[in-house]
């Protein structure tokens, strides 16, 4: 038994998947003794012939979904089975968007959550994480302690990531926007602390924001590649020191600096790191956007990255559901009710039994 | 739908990228310029120049230096134009920033341009994008307006800090009030007439100075007369701009520092069946006294308070019928008395406004004043 590196819950249980199939089965059958609880073995990977399990629920998914999954594993004509990204991609199809659709997870009392709520699930004999789909937006958002903690304090973590993955992913092409094109937006004050901050800064505007974004994501990969012990004083390192030197050498003003730290720091909110990496990627895309004509280019870059999203799906299930489903499954989105108020499960899915307590 | 939201967006991102290749030069997207190649104007001055021509002087504010060394010095800059776009347009071609008057907050008038026509800088205000409806109005007395802005900046001072300053100030002393382009354009609206407050640089001390020196007021959008201290505290309490200042009163022997603490001035009309006969203005105040000097209160018990608050009801109403005497006397209804007595009778709205047309001159307008002295320090037994 592993405990959970990335998924972490204070008030929540400690175990997580393991390589081992049969243990991650055991894990599940643990929290859930209802025979209802239904596993289709197949074997993928014609050199690997590495086990995989499909969990569902019987009475509640949608056997045409579960139906699709076992057809995408039966046509899977591979060498080996070893990644995450081998299951995926074949599950679903061809990906033309950098937004991921099928959560992966390695906690087991979330997998059952999810098995409840009308999703199926995919263990692979060695990777320790299991495969939910089909997802949501709003799935990505969720953590973990958002059904531990008391609803309302739920809430408004919930709506803060919201917030932030809007920050993140808005706030380097706006303030390239606002300072660019419309400083007529800018309270005077603040106009006038930003004109003294940015004195001979040799820069662009735009460059700075755009060249310090990239250093952000060089020093995140940096810290990611090197082993715990040195990674930690590298990041301390670049961010301090250099941003630090880099401003006093007026290569870059202290604001650019603020606000990529703020985008950087509003990112890592997100629970789920690949709607994070999806959200850096389109980051560049909006300042870019707001480089080349100011907030009409980032609100059409917006525009580009909401139609987009609006044609994404995951075995038919829409990307956007939630938010298309009306005014009060938004709000139930959004915002977590009290436990026993929450007789329905999610109507984003199709499922066979839409109630989930009496 | 799938189809059809990746084609849409498809489409856009098309036409996006595409129009980088219709020639249309650099006029099609927006033009972006540097923040830091933009001089902020903080505040416009106006006056009339010979021939007719308009003077108009910008000034910026003081510039700190963020590493804390000397900070530079506001911009001012000044020009002369056909009219006072005409002069703002070369301002802002002159020099190698570019000027933005988008953070313009205070206007100052010269009295001159005032007693000619406020129109045309009213107008420009109003029509500019770039300036705001939120901009302060201030008439200029004693100089002209390009004069006091240059006559009080300095190297550590900006006009811009005093005038937000005594905006701020105002409402403490109940002589005038914070008005901005929004309310003139009101008050012009409703009748022609307003006050505007009145600045004027005050050279006595060892740097120049700016202070508010009461109000001026307008008829039909052109400066008329201006109205004294008594006066324009009056006004700003009848009009319910005022709700602080301190009165010094005089008894038989010694006197009194009463500091206003809340106002409200009723305003009803009188009617005799569907004839308007007059207004009734009566001034409820409440005062805390501050300084007491020739008498004790303890010894005096509460006929002393009442002295005072008698004395100061008299003050207060011998200014407002003195202000009220002087709008009938002008003809002008300076004090949008019409306004705000309309909303006592508003069943009777169309009957006032006609009353009120053919006749503002013949009413009968009164004024009383109540005053109640509600703190002292003093414990009275």
């Amino acid at each position: 038994m592993e405990l959970p590196e990335n998924e972490t819950e204070v008030k929540g249980a400690k175990d997580a998947f393991v390589e081992s199939l049969r243990t991650n089965t055991s894990l599940l059958r643990r929290r859930m003794r209802s025979p209802a609880l239904r596993v289709t073995e197949k074997t993928v990977g014609r050199r690997s012939g590495t086990p995989v399990d499909v969990l569902w629920m019987e009475g509640i998914t949608d056997q045409a979904l579960v139906g699709q999954v076992e057809a995408a594993l039966d046509a899977m004509d591979i060498d080996a089975l070893l990644t995450t990204a081998d299951l995926e991609e074949y599950l679903i199809g061809p990906r033309r968007t950098v937004f991921p659709r099928t959560i992966f997870t390695e906690r087991p009392d979330r997998l059952c959550r999810e098995l409840l709520n009308g999703r199926i699930a995919v263990l692979a004999d060695g990777i320790p994480l299991g495969c939910v789909l089909p997802c949501c937006i709003a799935d990505f958002l969720r953590a973990p302690q958002d059904r531990s903690w008391h609803f309302l304090a739920a809430s408004c973590l919930l709506v803060l990531r919201y917030l932030c993955a809007g920050i993140t992913v808005l706030l380097p092409g706006f303030y390239i926007a606002v300072t660019g094109f419309h400083f007529e937006m800018i309270p005077t004050q603040l106009a006038q602390s930003i004109i003294a901050a940015k004195q001979d800064v040799p820069f662009a505007t735009q460059f700075e924001v755009l060249g310090l974004l990239l250093a952000f994501e060089i020093l995140q990969e940096a810290g990611q590649r090197l082993p715990k012990t040195i990674g930690q004083t590298v990041s301390i390192i670049g961010g301090l020191v250099v941003g630090q030197a880099a401003v006093d050498a007026k290569i870059l003003s202290p604001v650019v600096i603020i606000v990529v730290a703020a985008a950087g720091i509003t990112g890592f909110t997100i629970p789920n790191q690949d709607l994070s990496n999806a959200l850096r990627v389109w980051r560049f895309l909006l300042a870019v956007a707001a480089s080349a004509a100011g907030l009409f280019g980032l609100n059409l870059a917006l525009a580009v990255l909401v139609l987009h999203l609006a044609g994404v799906e995951t075995l038919g299930c829409p990307y956007l559901a939630p938010f298309t489903a009306g005014t009060a499954e938004a709000l139930r989105t959004v915002v977590r009710g009290p436990a026993p108020e929450e007789k329905l499960r999610d109507t984003v899915l199709p499922v066979d039994n839409v109630r989930k307590q009496g | 739908m799938k189809n059809t939201c990746r084609t849409l967006s498809t489409l856009l991102t098309a036409v996006a990228l595409s129009t980088l290749l219709t020639a249309c030069g650099s006029d099609f997207l927006p033009q972006g310029k540097e923040i830091t190649q933009i001089e902020l104007m903080r505040t416009l001055a106006v006056d009339a120049g010979e021939g007719g021509l308009t003077n108009v002087t910008a000034a910026g504010g003081v510039r700190s230096d963020p590493d804390g060394g000397e900070s530079r010095p506001p911009v001012v800059l000044t020009a002369t134009g056909l009219t006072v776009a005409d002069a703002c347009l070369t301002i802002r071609t002159a020099g190698e920033s570019t000027v933005s008057y988008s953070h313009v907050q205070e206007c100052l008038i010269g009295e001159d341009m005032a007693r000619q026509s406020l129109e045309p800088i009213v107008d420009y205000l109003e029509r500019d994008y770039a300036t705001r409806m939120d901009t302060k109005l201030f008439i200029v007395q004693g100089t002209t307006a390009g004069e006091l802005m240059e006559g009080y900046t300095t190297e550590q001072s900006a006009v811009t800090d005093r005038l937000e300053a005594i905006s701020r100030e105002l409402p403490l002393k109940s002589e005038a009030w914070p008005y901005t382009l929004r309310h003139l354009l009101s008050d012009l609206k409703d009748n022609g007439a307003a006050l505007v407050p009145l600045v004027a640089l005050d050279d006595s001390g060892e740097t120049p100075d700016i202070q508010a020196v009461g109000l001026c007021w307008l008829e039909d959008g052109v400066m008329a007369g201006t109205l004294n201290r008594r006066l324009s505290q009056a006004a700003s309490l009848i009009t319910g701009n005022g709700e602080s200042d301190v009165f010094e009163v005089a008894l038989d022997t010694g006197g009194a520092a009463l500091k206003l603490t809340d106002a409200d001035c009723a305003i009803l009309p009188r009617w005799e069946g569907d004839r308007l006969t007059g207004l009734t203005l009566t001034l409820t105040a409440e005062c805390a006294l501050t300084e007491l000097q020739g008498h004790n209160l303890q010894q005096e018990g509460t006929a002393l308070l009442d002295d005072l608050e008698a004395a100061l009801s008299d003050y207060l109403r011998q200014g407002m019928e003195e202000v009220l005497a002087l709008s009938q006397s002008e003809g002008v209804d300076f004090l949008h008395l019409r306004r705000l007595a309309v909303m006592a009778c508003p069943g009777k709205k169309a009957l006032f406004n006609e009353c009120w047309n053919s006749g503002f001159a013949s009413l009968e307008l009164e004024a009383e004043a109540q005053v109640t002295l509600e703190r002292s320090y003093d414990t009275i037994a």
